[in-house]
């Protein structure tokens, strides 16, 4: 049988399979909390796979071609059944992070098995479920390696063709609108004082240099990340009934969502894109002007097609909102305004006014002396969000944009 | 949810068994009632009910449940005529050896087991299934 793989086996990522399970093989501490939690006959069946795995892994090398082993797959696949229930019972919060461990562990090997026996897209299924539902070992990185690798050797070629149209929501006119200023890249002493009366203002030509400005694109993303899989949120917005999310390829995602007319919105909104695929990382670089407190900075992602909403709401950071591809179009309000929040606990950092509606100084009259910050942002354009200051975004057309939330 | 009499049609329940993320409730006049996560077809009902909030009625109205049970994600049915039926999830053949996939049931079409006849009793554990027969 014709071994197409070859040229993409490079020696990175047979070196990462190996150094992963001997990692694994040899880490005492989880080892001795696997048998907390497990009795023998499943510590004999998690210590066998990962033998067999480091066996059959050698056999790979040495043959140079396939190894079947149909029964490490199912091994993993009974361990990961087991974590993933562990994981999806009760809170969230009281999931012991073993489970999440052991899960990542095994969709790991799970992933060197089904590479090595020939399943390649499977393989980097597997890796990505363990990083979206696991937890690492002190840090370690074989999993994100292994399949940033994989996914190199998956890459195709493509032509830049979807240009971003604007399609301009006008707010309405009931609104006492306020322009949000702009700022031509100010140096980090003028940042401060830009931060002091703690009001809204937009940075141009801070991140032009980023490759991810002339690189990105729906077709790039879709053909050199497309098997990896994201979660992504599919409603209208997250107050609706009808709100869920769903783990879908980018390669789905662009096709059926971004690149054509889909009835219903789907958003990957506020995920950790760059812990997960890191290769991404490489086309962004982090701001200097987050470093102005030493706080742990959380950089989301946003993308997703025209006509995406947030509705109005206050996060609990600081944000430098990073506008890299399409066109984006923002509404906000002062912290100290009374914005109707909603009552339910998981919803209190919401609104319940919705700042598009045509009525929506009928429905709360005291809009009309509030001052609405409103600004378009397109490619380039950094904004800053002050702390719990009230939000509504929207999307004018095909939108990707980076978000850094510091406190 | 919370479910009282109201919700199983003024029917008192008999008898209940829950899964991980699913209950079954059997009520006086052997009808069974379901609800939570449909997701391997644990609840009797076909793919195209993602979960039931409000505990629904299984099965047409000549099915006299005698015994029900609960795995993690599959369920267990037991008529008064010693027919065993099985739902749910099926990847390490808790419903069915022959299956390859996960059994879902339509409120007209059953599977039953066929090896199953004359079956007595019927427990299931999480992953597994027991019963025995005459």
């Amino acid at each position: 049988m014709l071994f197409c793989h070859k040229k993409y086996d490079s020696h990175r990522l047979i070196e990462v399979f190996e150094k992963g399970t001997c990692f694994y093989s040899q880490e005492n501490a989880f080892h001795q909390r696997f048998v907390e939690f497990f009795c023998s006959k499943e510590k004999f069946i998690f210590d066998c796979v990962l033998a067999s795995t480091i066996k059959c892994l050698q056999k790979y090398q040495d043959d140079r071609k396939e190894v079947e082993n149909q029964t490490n797959i199912n091994q993993c696949e009974i361990l990961i059944d087991f974590a993933w229930e562990k994981i999806n019972i009760g809170h969230w919060k009281d999931v012991d992070v073993f489970w999440r461990k052991l899960y990542r562990i095994i969709s790991f090997i799970k992933c060197v098995n089904l590479y090595i026996s020939g399943g390649v897209i499977d393989a980097i299924k597997s890796c990505d479920m363990g990083l979206i539902m696991g937890a690492p070992i002190r840090e370690e990185l074989f999993t994100h390696e292994a399949a940033d690798v994989i996914s190199l050797g998956l890459s195709k070629e493509y032509t830049n063709i979807h240009v971003p149209t604007k399609r301009y929501v006008i707010p309405p006119r009931s609104l006492n609108i306020k322009e949000v200023p702009s700022i031509n890249s100010p140096s980090l002493q003028y940042f401060m004082e830009l931060l002091e009366p703690g009001t809204p203002f937009v940075m141009k030509n801070i991140i032009s240099h980023w490759p991810a400005i002339k690189k990105w694109s729906p077709e790039f993303l879709r053909s050199k990340h497309g098997c990896r899989t994201v979660p992504v949120e599919i409603g209208s917005s997250y107050v609706s009934e009808h709100w869920s999310q769903k783990l879908m390829t980018l390669d789905e995602y662009i096709s059926d969502y971004i690149l054509s007319k889909s009835d219903s919105i789907a958003y990957l909104a506020q995920y950790e894109l760059f812990k997960h695929i890191t290769r991404l990382k490489e086309d962004i670089s982090p701001l200097d002007y987050c470093a102005v407190s030493n706080s742990e900075v959380v950089t989301n992602c946003w993308f997703g097609p025209e006509g995406t909403v947030s509705p109005l709401h206050h996060d609990h950071y600081q944000n430098l909102f990073c506008q890299v591809y399409g066109y984006k179009r923002f509404i906000m309000y002062d912290r100290a305004d009374d914005m109707h929040p909603h009552q339910h606990h998981l919803l209190k950092n919401t609104s319940q006014v919705d700042v598009e509606s045509p009525t929506v100084t009928e429905e709360f009259p005291d809009m009309k002396e509030k001052v609405a910050w409103v600004v378009e942002l397109g490619p380039g354009d950094v904004l800053y969000v002050p702390l719990h200051w009230w939000h509504h975004v929207r999307s004018l057309s095909v939108s990707f944009s980076v978000s850094f939330w510091w406190k | 949810a919370v479910v009282s009499t109201q919700s199983t049609g003024g029917l008192k329940v008999k008898n209940i068994a829950a899964g991980y993320w699913h209950c079954l409730a059997l009520t006086e006049f052997d009808v069974v009632y379901a609800w939570g996560w449909n997701n391997k077809g644990q609840l009797g009902l076909s793919r195209e009910n993602a979960m039931e909030n409000m505990p629904v009625p299984l099965f047409e109205e000549d099915m006299e449940i005698d015994y029900i049970s609960c795995g993690r994600s599959h369920s267990a049915f037991l008529t008064k005529d010693k027919s065993l039926y099985l739902c749910g999830w099926n990847k390490y053949k808790q419903c069915s050896e022959d299956a390859n996939e996960d059994i879902y049931l339509d409120n007209r079409l059953k599977v039953n087991t066929p090896s199953a006849t004359d079956v007595v009793d019927v427990v299931c554990g999480p992953w597994s299934t027991y019963f025995t027969t005459d």
